[in-house]
């Protein structure tokens, strides 16, 4: 394309939107789906992580890449591609 | 070194405002919608500014309570305890809040999180010795000089205790406060955490940090942790504040005039029925010291 | 012991398996008290409260994931994450960025090749609804661009906003997992999924995107010029309607500002 035709297609469009564009006559748009109404948690805090539930079954949450297992238990089971089958030590290969 | 303690800020302490109601809550995101609507009697709200960062929703909800309530910024991240300078952007972003919000007070902890790269998330313990308190010195002097004003620094829970500690922590405190101008965040349950913690008397604490000093008081909740036949009390924040942390407070209020006093709750969010009814215990507490001393004059 | 170095040490037991912080402990025994509770005992509460509080972070950001893989198997993989990445910043909703390429390269997730770009989009939406305010160009910000100029003019996208590119369909995944629908979507096919995430005021939206549209948006991204954007998408889509895309765009508030090259 040279370049005055690409320059009449640029200006052509800019001078299209002038013609009533703007966020506030849109209303909800096709397809545009609007999350997060809600108000999330704040990410930061000055409490510490209660000890006395922490500890309880913390062998298992602790995660050293060698010695964990642990089955995905979720709406994954429901994909297709979706695992239920323990993941342990072994399957852990050389991947760290 | 041994000119350090001896050096005392020009700055001039800092004096509390006066609010209807001296307690405080902390402002935390379950209850934006519930404070808006109803505008509880609460004196002002306390927020921890990282929340805050960048903008949107957080934000926007902020400036709507904040055109209602003082406001308190009460931070956990400038790692003021950690042996390198404050992080330059961290200051940047918490001094453009400091901007739009004007809080009546900023605050962070006597304590460290980052270390190089890494910052860890709480509230880690530090040696009460003259290496720490240079350190600190340097960057509070940092903090106070970027922002322009003075802060508060909060004594901390911790669970775990220095050999070579060469003070005690109120002494500790004391000193901080001294040769930065800084003033005292003290955090009653703090203190009742650490004696438990470490074989300490809570009392001799309240009795020897200095008064002069306190901008604010902080209370919360704890939990206690069996360990063998013994326990560690750890500072979750996570329920009521504890009755003998209640008589710990009606003590040290007797030693200070209708002082600022904060509820804390930072996770397991109760109704905002339960944070009001906790600041109305405070209040009924501060309220008695004032009658008993217009009594005893 | 120095200052520093307690520090770094301190850290390093922060950062490691629980199985490792009894032995770590011992390196300690010279300057911690140790009385009627021992210093391991003590070094594992602040272990468990760094680890802890940084993995709900992750779980926290990841609400899809969660629901797709449970709480205990996410939790772990994001004990793991936090071990190898620390944040870098005490603002923790900058936190867990690196998160889809972790789980992409982690053998534990290798039967759920979808996992990734689930974390993509999810690090997508936490980003836009904490991203600063950036103001959106109106239809007179376009206007005022001189006409021999716009060619050569760049434009910024909001800073809440991302592109994603998915062969996974990412929205009926969500849809499930947000319970909107029971039905699981066929994850035999490729969805070329193409989507926009970005925010309008207090709203976190989700646009699907066609595909001349996400490439012209993407050349944007690259800081290409208007005229080199619009070029190069024509060549790879002939119907490409710039036209239609700009008014789009601007009624979507997409672009921040425009600068002028010249």
């Amino acid at each position: 394309m040279n370049k005055k035709t690409l320059n009449t297609l640029l200006v052509g469009a800019v001078a299209a939107t002038a013609l009533g564009a703007s966020a506030a006559q849109a209303g909800p748009a096709e397809g545009n789906e609007k999350c997060y109404g809600v108000v999330k948690a704040g990410m930061n805090g000055c409490g510490a992580a209660d000890g006395s539930h922490g500890c309880a079954g913390m062998a298992t949450e602790d995660a050293s890449g060698v010695e964990w297992v642990s089955v995905p238990k979720g709406l994954c089971e429901k994909l297709a591609h979706g695992s239920t089958t323990p993941v342990t030590a072994e399957d852990h290969g050389e991947e760290h | 070194m041994a000119d350090l303690i001896d050096k005392t800020s020009q700055l001039i302490p800092l004096d509390p405002p006066v609010f209807d109601n001296p307690v405080g809550l902390g402002l935390r995101a379950p209850h934006y919608e519930e404070i808006l609507e109803t505008k509880p009697d609460i004196g002002w709200f306390e927020v921890h500014p990282e929340n805050y960062f960048g903008g949107g929703i957080h934000r926007h909800y902020l400036g709507k309570i904040r055109e209602h309530y003082p406001l308190s910024l009460h931070a956990v991240g400038l790692s003021l305890g950690a042996d390198q300078p404050v992080d330059t952007e961290h200051l940047r972003q918490f001094k453009e809040l400091i901007d739009i919000f004007e809080p009546f007070i900023v605050s962070d902890h006597v304590s460290w999180s980052a270390s190089g790269n890494a910052h860890l998330n709480d509230l880690l313990p530090l040696p009460y010795n003259r290496e720490t308190l240079e350190r600190l010195r340097r960057n509070i002097e940092q903090t106070q000089e970027y922002f322009g004003r003075q802060i508060i620094v909060e004594n901390p829970s911790t669970y775990i205790a220095f050999k070579d500690n060469e003070m005690s922590e109120f002494e500790f405190m004391n000193l901080l406060a001294k040769i930065t101008g800084c003033g005292i965040l003290l955090d009653v349950n703090n203190i009742y955490v650490q004696s438990h913690n470490h074989g300490l008397d809570p009392y001799e604490y309240i009795d020897g940090v200095n008064k002069n000093a306190i901008f604010e008081i902080h209370l919360a909740g704890h939990t206690e942790k069996t360990i063998g036949d013994h326990s560690l009390l750890i500072d979750t924040h996570n329920k009521e504040v504890k009755d003998d942390v209640w008589d710990l407070y009606a003590y040290t209020i007797k030693q200070l005039d209708k002082p600022l006093t904060l509820i804390e709750w930072d996770q397991d969010f109760p109704p905002l029925e339960t944070l009001l009814s906790e600041a109305s215990r405070a209040r009924k507490i501060l309220d008695l010291e004032q009658e008993e001393r217009h009594a005893a004059e | 012991m120095p200052l520093n170095e307690f520090q770094k040490d301190f850290k390093g037991i922060m950062l490691r398996p629980l199985s490792q912080v009894d032995e770590a402990a011992s390196q300690f025994k010279d300057n911690f008290v140790n009385d009627h509770i021992p210093v391991n005992e003590r070094l594992k509460i602040y272990h468990n409260n760094v680890l802890g509080s940084l993995s709900k972070n992750i779980l926290t950001t990841y609400p899809l994931l969660e629901a797709l893989v449970g709480e205990n198997f996410l939790k772990t993989l994001a004990r793991e994450f936090v071990m190898e990445n620390p944040p870098q910043s005490a603002c923790l909703h900058y936190y867990g960025e690196e998160f889809d390429i972790f789980l992409k390269k982690h053998a534990s997730t290798q039967s759920m090749p979808y996992l990734s770009d689930v974390a993509t989009l999810e690090w997508a939406l936490h980003k836009a609804y904490h991203a600063a305010d950036d103001s959106p160009m109106s239809t007179d910000d376009f206007s005022a661009i001189e006409p021999d100029s716009l060619a050569d003019t760049t434009l910024t996208l909001r800073g809440s906003l991302s592109l994603i590119a998915s062969p996974y369909p990412l929205q009926a995944i969500r849809d499930m997992c947000l319970k909107k629908t029971e039905d699981a979507p066929d994850m035999t096919i490729d969805h070329n999924t193409r989507i926009m995430v970005w925010r309008q005021k207090l709203e976190v939206n989700i646009l699907p995107l066609e595909d001349d549209e996400f490439m012209m948006l993407s050349e944007i991204k690259k800081d290409k010029s208007l005229g080199e954007a619009v070029e190069n998408t024509l060549n790879a889509y002939p119907d490409f309607d710039f036209a239609a895309f700009l008014k789009k765009n601007i009624i979507f508030e997409t672009f921040s500002k425009a600068h002028s090259n010249n």
